[in-house]
């Protein structure tokens, strides 16, 4: 069952060329459908269990893959969302079918990413995911497409290499039989060395986190992705970052991330702080959306480098559901460009003309700017007390970015949809059939989960207790 | 009935509504939501009745980690606590709130978007009901930001002016409306760090279990409740709109009257007095922080009533009059005269509610005129609204059997025993307001008409008239609640009140209470006399002060050019930089990689470049082993 949960979107994204032309939307969302089904139904029985042969015996690479807890809980958010990604990309996009074929390769990249219990593994899904990544710019982005993709490959790249060094190392110096995260846990690499490693792996990490200052890929790329805003709901499931710090950096390197803690905390508050204020003067949406997910990224980081148990479920909790409600932002704002032609934040007016579209909208925004009620709250909040617990001034200084994201979401929100649409200027039409789906289901996943969190809260808070007591520190 | 019933039937009033909007002809969404919390109040009333031992019912876990469970913190859960202070909130949001609603019927009932407007309406009321049902500080939190939500969608209905026509008008709305939002903001970062030093000191967020705790708090060194109760301030100066964090409220006048009425004078921004009555047991032991909301009370008080002096437009005038009476309950809680400032807050809930409503019928009757300069003996064409008004008026001064003078006297005799220069601030301000409130009565109902000659201003239909004379009643009688002992009266509302909340008894001889009362009086008679003699002298148009009253003292000003552009320039500022940290990047990799320029010399294409490599290679190992050779043999 596993490895149909894993495995079953590339099947698909292989067969859809096979598939006559106009039913290749349909075919495209059987399968994302069934894959969140199958997600789903492993809820429903308590997660998938530990799976585990042996693949390059000669190097020690195993095959190892587990689905629960944490994992399920961002793999769920992965179906859904590239559920969503799918819809919305078959009624958008024209001729949709290389782009269908791209989500649905990436999705299997990211769901083997959240299930893999092996590094070697984890660097193979890791690196999986980012070709139809590039692909989807490269093919659909607009025109400074390729400065941007370069500059999104390097970071990437160079990144992924310093982790690659860094697994290598692991095995070698811990002298571990095979680089199955169970086999390195028991075997620790501790002192200098373990310090100098975790940098290696914080270097992928803190590109895909993004943290400051290793985040300026993600401007352009957002900026750069097609207007429909399809490639940019997988570009921000794509930040895994916080996952693979929680997953590994922090039951293999538990003295480097304790002993780095100041630095990586202040860091992540800065970058929390640093982006909202900026997305305060963006005037694209699509730059602005990046700088907003950014911010929220500084807080997720907060919450994982604080190794506070509630900061950290909070901000496992927070990067599973801001991907809910950016995505589908992301999605609002190519439906707004849709209908006026522009992503620029001066339209005007809008919800005089379209007004579900505006108020979905600001639910939207609302949910993002945690207003208490939506999913990001429970994230937020928990964060920020639990930071607040190990560094007083950090969540003060993180918590000013509640205060600049109200700034930067209702200003461009209001120039947009709210005062008089300009004389003469197209007449935009309201959501039709789809689009309802498309921005209705994000919203009723993060009003539900915002309300009654306890099925998500039972995914994470079972886990962050148990690694945090192996650790040894409870706060 | 359980207690979720109470927010949980305006919450389906408002799923109903702004789903079902284009299925509900006419005004049947107005009666549709003014029914909806109609049976909330009923609801209300039952429990009111039913009220003995606090009430905490609790319902689903939350938040993690963030109550006291039996071996280390446990999850929190959704809980609704009743007590006897909630029990009055809930009474006045579901009570005033359904007048209000009813109001509304007939006050919006052109408006294109009749229907979302109630909608909206049900929400803010739901969301009030959580924060003062709430049995836990995150759930009040949810209230909190609930509130400020739906006043921020309310301050901005007509985000695109009157009837989506009016370009300026639109920005002027919606600038008011994320004025607000922002700025409640800031005080909710206060509120949250609130939240977390308690929970850092007790290990949980929830009310009752805090309150259980009071061993451990009295235990704990001053510091920490000082800070809390300091961080909680922060939070109810952002929500009641006093000093620093005053300027958006006057603003917010931008949204229809009733929400005027409604929100900005008679529910949420009394949240603040809420929240710090709610945590007194906080304020009990902090008589440093105490001090600091009672000075942050009074001098709001002197600041609301200075800008109401000058300002002609007749719903600003009751802004900054709803600003200072937030600051007289404020200057009240400070003084840990707990019920004196929830009786404020019940009379002040009538009386300011009704002079907006009976704002908002001139405003009707003039078609959407709101300067007073071009009112004027509206009170030959509208008997009723003016009546109703001119109780209003009276009440507010402090004139005696009047609401607002047993609730002010109780305010002013706390401050008389324990505090001097507030006493003298809040005499002062009982002066100014009864002349500003003189010259907003003169202005709008006497002397001669001055407006549009084609107006044929009347009163309203029963619909907004109906409104007006329960609240008239409430303003009127609402006062015997809580007579003072010295003249004979019981302490109903006290004695109420004191069940749950501390009350203040001060040990004044009678014959000092009389004096009290007496110049109190005396202060509200010489402002109305004031009043009246420069309306005789017809200079009443421009009050005193001048612009500076009519700028409010600037406020607004210097914050829009410090924070507001300050805030402007340093993201410009740090978006470049970030640019700049891009283009670091970016020479960094163009600086590594060209050296790779060197390299590309070497693969020249010719054939002997390449063969005099290999020669250079294979003579370096061969050189190498050659070493190693010598090496070995030494």
């Amino acid at each position: 069952m596993i490895h149909f949960f894993i495995f079953l979107p590339v099947l698909a994204s292989l067969l859809i060329f096979l598939v006559p032309v106009r039913w290749r939307e349909e075919f495209a969302g059987a399968a994302a459908g069934l894959t969140l089904a199958g997600g789903l139904w492993s809820w429903s029985v308590g997660g998938l269990s530990y799976f585990s042969i042996p693949w390059i015996s000669a190097l020690g690479v195993t095959y190892s893959v587990q689905m629960d807890g944490v994992s399920l809980l961002l793999g769920l958010v992965t179906a859904f969302m590239s559920l969503i990604a799918v819809i919305y990309a078959g009624k958008r996009v024209p001729k949709p079918g290389t782009m269908l074929s791209l989500i649905l390769m990436m999705e299997t990249g990211l769901l083997g990413i959240f299930a893999a219990r092996d590094l070697v593994l984890f660097y193979v899904f890791f690196e999986d995911a980012l070709i139809p990544a590039l692909l989807m710019l490269a093919i659909y982005g607009k025109s400074q497409r390729m400065p941007a993709l370069v500059k999104f490959a390097a970071y990437t790249l160079l990144g992924s290499l310093f982790m690659l060094i860094s697994i290598i190392g692991l095995k070698f110096y811990g002298g571990s039989p095979t680089f199955a995260l169970a086999d390195l846990q028991a075997h620790p690499v501790t002192g200098p060395v373990q310090t100098w490693l975790f940098l290696g792996f914080l270097a992928a990490m803190a590109v895909k986190l993004p943290l400051f200052p290793l985040h300026a890929w993600l401007p352009d790329f957002h900026a750069q992705n097609h207007d429909s805003g399809v490639a940019d709901v997988m570009g921000t499931l794509y930040k895994v970052g916080a996952y693979g710090l929680f997953r590994f950096a922090l039951v293999l390197f538990p003295d480097a991330m304790l002993e780095l803690r100041p630095i990586l905390m202040a860091l992540a508050a800065f970058t929390a702080l640093y982006a909202a204020w900026i997305a305060f003067s963006q005037t694209d949406w699509k730059r602005l959306l990046a700088y907003a997910g950014l911010s929220h990224m500084g807080l997720v980081g907060l919450g994982i480098f604080s190794l506070n148990e509630t900061a950290m479920i909070g901000a496992l909790f927070l990067l599973a559901f801001q991907n809910v409600y950016t995505g589908a932002l992301f999605l609002a704002t190519g439906m707004l460009q849709e209908r006026v032609g522009s992503l620029s934040t001066r339209v005007g007016g809008l919800m005089t003309q379209a007004g579900a579209l505006s108020g979905l909208t600001m639910t939207l925004w609302f949910a993002s700017i945690a207003v208490p009620g939506m999913a990001g709250f429970i994230g937020e909040f928990s964060i920020l007390l639990g930071a607040y617990q190990v560094s007083p001034w950090l969540a003060f200084f993180a918590g000013l970015s509640t205060i600049a994201a109200a700034a930067y979401a209702l200003s461009a929100y209001q120039t947009t949809y709210w005062q008089m649409r300009p004389a003469g200027a197209v007449i935009a039409h309201d959501l039709r059939n789809l689009d309802w789906l498309v921005l209705g289901a994000p919203i009723a996943v993060a009003l539900f989960f915002g309300i009654y969190s306890g099925p998500a809260l039972n995914l994470v808070q079972p886990v962050v207790r148990a690694v945090m007591s192996g650790l040894g520190s409870g706060s | 009935m359980p207690l979720y019933w109470l927010p949980l039937l305006p919450l389906i009033g408002f799923v109903l509504l702004i789903c079902g909007g284009r299925f509900l002809p006419g005004s049947s969404g107005g009666w549709l939501g003014s029914g909806i919390v109609g049976a909330a109040f009923v609801v209300a009333l039952l429990r009111f009745f039913g009220l003995d031992a606090p009430a905490h019912e609790t319902l689903w876990t939350w938040l993690p980690n963030m109550a006291l469970g039996t071996n280390g913190p446990s999850n929190l859960s959704v809980g609704f606590y009743l007590d006897q202070l909630s029990s009055l909130m809930t009474l006045i949001i579901t009570g005033v709130g359904f007048l209000i609603h009813v109001y509304s019927i007939s006050y919006m009932r052109h408006d294109a978007r009749f229907t979302r407007f109630f909608a909206f309406l049900n929400f803010f009321v739901a969301m009030m009901l959580i924060l003062v049902l709430a049995d836990s500080y995150p759930l009040m939190f949810v209230g909190w930001e609930g509130v400020g939500t739906a006043s921020y969608l309310l301050i901005g209905f007509w985000f695109a002016g009157h009837g989506d026509h009016s370009a300026a008008e639109g920005v002027t709305n919606s600038n008011a409306a994320r004025k607000a939002f922002i700025m409640n903001r800031v005080g909710d970062l206060g509120f949250m760090l609130g939240m977390f030093l308690i929970y850092k000191v007790f290990g949980t967020l929830v009310i009752p279990e805090l309150m259980a705790q009071e061993g451990t708090l009295a235990a704990t060194t001053r510091a920490l409740p000082e800070l809390i109760c300091l961080f909680l301030l922060v939070g109810a100066v952002g929500k009641s709109g006093q000093l620093p964090l005053t300027t958006w409220l006057p603003d917010a006048m931008a949204g229809p009257t009733p929400v005027s009425a409604l929100i900005h004078a008679a529910t949420m921004v009394t949240a603040g007095v809420y929240l710090i009555a709610r945590s007194h047991f906080f304020y009990d032991l902090a008589p440093g922080a105490s001090l600091w909301v009672a000075w942050a009370g009074g001098l709001t008080a002197l600041y609301g009533a200075l800008s109401a002096l000058n300002q002609t437009d007749i719903k600003k005038i009751l802004a900054y009059s709803t600003v200072s009476q937030l600051g007289y309950m404020f200057l009240a809680v400070g003084l840990h005269s707990y019920t004196a400032a929830v009786f404020h807050l019940l009379t002040h809930a009538f009386f300011k509610a009704l002079l907006f409503l009976a704002a908002g019928a001139v405003i009707h009757a003039l078609h959407e005129e709101q300067d007073v300069r071009k009112m004027g003996g509206l009170a030959k064409s509208m008997k009723l609204t003016h009546a109703v008004s001119l109780i209003g008026v009276l009440a507010i001064s402090g004139i005696p059997i009047f609401a607002g003078f047993f609730s002010k006297d109780g305010i002013l005799a706390a401050a008389f025993t324990q505090n001097t220069p507030l006493y003298l601030i809040g005499l002062g301000v009982a002066f100014l307001t009864a002349f500003y409130m003189g010259r907003w009565y003169f202005l709008v109902w006497r002397g001669e008409f001055r407006g549009d000659p084609a107006a044929h201003p009347h009163d309203g239909d029963p619909l907004l008239s109906l409104p007006l004379a329960v609240l008239a009643a409430g303003a009127t009688l609402g006062g015997f609640l809580n007579v003072p002992g010295f003249l004979g009266g019981g302490h109903i509302l006290d004695d109420f009140l004191g069940k749950v909340l501390p009350v203040e008894v001060h040990e004044l001889p009678v014959s000092t209470e009389w004096l009290i009362t007496a110049v109190a009086v005396s202060a509200a008679l010489l402002g109305l006399a004031w009043a009246y003699a420069d309306h005789r002298r017809g200079a009443l148009q421009n009050g005193p002060l001048g612009n500076v009253s009519t700028q409010a003292l600037y406020l607004d000003t210097l914050y829009r050019s410090v924070v507001g552009d300050g805030s402007k320039v340093i993201s410009r500022g740090l978006d470049a930089f970030d640019n700049g940290v891009d283009a670091g990047m970016t020479a960094v990799a163009t600086n590594t990689g060209a050296p790779g320029w060197l390299v590309t010399l070497w693969q020249s294409g010719f054939v002997r470049a390449y063969a005099l490599s290999m020669l250079i290679g294979t003579a370096l190992i061969v050189g190498y082993w050659a070493l190693q050779a010598i090496g070995g043999g030494l």
